[in-house]
């Protein structure tokens, strides 16, 4: 290796790929022309190149500065401090976020509740986009329903706030949990969440809460723009005596469907298996009355607050109740 | 200011000046400088590129490969950027400011140093009880 070429090679140590390539060329091409003018002043080959490389002068610190600019203010101080962040976030983070010794309070859940409550069905329910606002309603009896409405969260910027999912929860509280209820009312509930916006709308049933909850929005059930949709049908217990509920052996299933009921009740329990368990010579069963049933049901509604005009929601004779044949809720 | 930061300082100042008014490459600045200068600033000549990759990043010069009116290897030639113009402005009124300072300075007739006087020495004297 001739001087020009380890002084080149010196030079552009530790230089990224390009511009160590783009250096080098120019070095070249000043100390060949050093040379060239050196050995037309009769120096010979050898001398000039020795000569032209010397005029250069030490290529280490001068170059060593450029490539130390390049390397430890950019690479080498980010490098040391991303290490330094992450040593502190391995050490110091998991000592922070150690909770303190305290008590806090904390919002209390359907899980923490539901041994208190009857009837808990939850619903995760997608509104379509040209919905504005949620209505909760639920018919109880003919006639008698309490409604609610959960206005979705605003589209801002142009966007659709998304996900448009309201998260509902239904249920009834015993008397003894629902002191605003008459006593040997039971207490209904039916809670909305979006967001931050918490709604829960409450009412006394005017009748037990003993009695069959059934969800009739199958799983994945179309939710329709200005339309009622039911989603959970309920039906209090009636107490009969054994005689008229036509049960001769009791505890054991009916082959005959309980077909010992006669006149309008016949059409509804003749579909029916059940089994009952007599106590004190009455039996509960479902009571097939459709005026005491209770329905909730949804409404996706494009109108306004203020400007919502729509039927009632469905009453029990709207909606098909099909009664479980495994023991009640 | 360093002695390096200095020279630093005056070299860049001669590459940006020799730039004024034409593009040139690295060896023809070199012969600009000792010719302006009469030989008076000279330094090491690995010392010019690392000064011209420097104003490169700061955007005063800019740099393209170009081939040699003469035949030959193509050559790397820096010219000055608007940015480098003022630049140039800003670091000759500097000098020119540190230059009629220093002749002001160095023109100043000779003054005589300010006698110190004696350091006062303080009296004290103590209470006797009676």
């Amino acid at each position: 290796m001739n001087p020009v070429d380890r002084y080149i090679a010196r030079a552009t140590f530790g230089l990224p790929g390009k511009k160590r390539l783009d250096t080098a060329a120019e070095l070249r091409v000043h100390l060949l022309q050093r040379v060239d003018q050196l050995q037309r002043q009769g120096f010979s080959r050898e001398e000039a190149e020795h000569l032209a490389v010397e005029r250069m002068g030490s290529p280490g610190p001068s170059w060593k500065r450029v490539t130390a600019g390049v390397f430890s203010r950019q690479v080498g101080w980010a490098a040391a401090g991303a290490l330094s962040l992450a040593l502190a976030v391995w050490l110091v983070l998991p000592i922070l976020l150690r909770p303190a010794p305290s008590v806090q309070p904390t919002p209390t859940t359907f899980d923490d509740i539901e041994p208190f409550l009857a009837g808990v069905r939850s619903f995760d329910a997608v509104v379509p986009e040209r919905a504005v606002a949620l209505r909760i309603g639920v018919q109880v009896r003919a006639g008698d329903y309490f409604e609610a409405t959960t206005v979705l969260p605003a589209a801002s910027e142009g966007r659709i706030a998304s996900p448009r999912t309201v998260r509902l929860v239904t249920g009834a509280a015993p008397a003894s949990e629902s002191t605003e209820c008459t006593t040997g009312a039971e207490g209904l509930f039916v809670r909305s969440r979006v967001g931050a916006h918490d709604q829960t709308i409450a009412g006394c049933l005017p009748f037990g809460s003993d009695g069959v909850w059934e969800v009739v929005a199958p799983e994945g059930a179309p939710l329709h723009v200005d339309a009622w949709t039911p989603v959970v049908v309920f039906q209090p217990m009636q107490t009969i005596s054994m005689s008229e509920a036509g049960v001769i052996d009791a505890g054991r299933e009916d082959p005959a469907g309980g077909g010992a009921v006669s006149g309008d009740r016949a059409s509804v329990e003749s579909t029916r298996t059940e089994t009952v368990t007599p106590v004190d010579g009455f039996v509960k069963r479902p009571n097939p009355d459709p005026d005491t049933w209770l329905v909730v049901s949804l409404y996706a509604s494009s109108a306004e607050i203020g400007t919502f005009t729509a039927p009632p929601p469905p009453s029990g004779a709207d909606v098909a109740f099909q009664a479980p044949t495994g023991p009640s809720l | 200011m360093s002695d390096h930061d200095t020279k630093r300082g005056t070299v860049d100042l001669a590459i940006l000046a020799t730039l004024e008014h034409q593009a040139r490459y690295g060896l023809e600045i070199l012969e600009e400088v000792q010719r302006a200068t009469q030989g008076a600033l000279s330094f090491k000549e690995g010392s010019l590129y690392p000064a011209l990759q420097r104003l490169v990043q700061r955007k005063w010069v800019r740099a393209s490969w170009e081939d040699s009116p003469i035949g030959g290897a193509p050559r790397k030639y820096y010219e000055l950027t608007d940015d480098g113009r003022g630049a140039l402005e800003d670091k000759r009124r500097q000098w020119r400011a540190v230059r009629d300072a220093m002749e002001a300075f160095l023109a100043m007739p000779a003054v005589a140093a300010p006698r110190r006087s004696p350091a006062r020495v303080p009296t004290h004297t103590a209470g006797v009880a009676s």
